[in-house]
């Protein structure tokens, strides 16, 4: 059973990559200048987060 | 309350410790974006503290958990061989116990990582040029927690200068504006921590909004733009 200080870890470990979500995405959609190459390496980035976010919330013991 | 004018120190030079990488890449790209000189990144609390003493950049953004590390314990660190070095914390947790250690570490700023890119450079801004900056999504939590003690009442004149600190003028400012020394409101600061037990410029501000003695300022506008 997660205890306060786990549930404390978990906001904050799930914020990090939510953060990287957020910044990346914000990106896509309004910056124009993009070239290819940054579309797919920002794109890239949120996938990568998500899936982070995707183990974490797996890998919690959350009752 | 009309919030203090931020006048970015351009370009803004920041030392960004993030133990997360793709964060840490992402942020020094979108800091970057927004006018920000990223002069030097550390995943780790050992190689930050290196590229602080190293970078002396204006202002430093400090992850509170740094893997194994403790953002917290690496401020000490940093502001007990240089009290003046200005760093801001950076998290993703509102937890109130962590707030006030963070706020005790001496750190001038403490932002959620809720914010978006602007509203960080903005709080980075602040803190480089003496200010101090908590995020006003914390202001529940600085304004929930009540002292089982009662402390002794701050005078007028340090009550004006706290809120005028709160909302995020310099010391000097703060002179300006009252027409008065720097040295009477460096004063007026020193008296106001001494009778609110606080470490620091910004816990005073946490402690006095806590107790009610100043109000929450308005913030900046922070919408995304």
């Amino acid at each position: 059973m997660a205890d306060d200080e786990d549930i404390t870890r978990l906001r904050h470990d799930l914020r990090t990559p939510l953060t990287v979500v957020i910044g990346f995405a914000e990106l896509l959609a309004s910056d124009r200048q993009l070239t290819d190459d940054q579309r797919r390496d920002y794109a890239s980035r949120v996938l990568g987060a998500g899936v982070e976010m995707r183990d974490l919330i797996d890998s919690a013991q959350l009752d | 309350m009309a919030s203090a004018d931020i006048h970015p120190v351009v370009p803004l030079r920041l030392v960004l410790i993030e133990d997360h990488q793709a964060l840490r890449e992402g942020l020094e790209l979108l800091l970057g974006r927004e006018g920000c000189d990223v002069v030097g990144t550390a995943g780790t609390a050992a190689e930050g503290q290196l590229l602080v003493e190293q970078l002396a950049p204006d202002v430093s953004l400090v992850d509170i958990r740094l893997g194994e590390d403790d953002g917290i314990d690496l401020t000490r660190r940093l502001l007990g061989s240089d009290p003046d070095r200005r760093i801001v914390l950076y998290t993703g947790s509102s937890e109130e116990e962590l707030l006030f250690s963070g706020l005790d570490s001496g750190a001038r700023g403490y932002a959620l990582k809720d914010g978006s890119p602007r509203e960080l450079v903005d709080a980075l801004a602040l803190v480089a040029q003496g200010g101090n900056y908590v995020d006003p999504r914390l202001r529940p939590a600085l304004l929930s927690r009540r002292s089982t003690e009662r402390l002794p009442s701050l005078s007028n004149r340090e009550r004006e200068i706290l809120d005028l600190l709160a909302q995020g003028l310099t010391g000097e400012q703060v002179a300006e504006r009252l027409v008065l020394s720097a040295e009477t409101v460096k004063t007026h600061i020193r008296n106001a921590m001494t009778k609110l037990e606080a470490h620091t410029r910004v816990h005073a501000i946490a402690i006095a909004l806590r107790e009610g003695y100043i109000s929450p300022p308005d913030h900046v506008d922070t919408a995304r733009g």
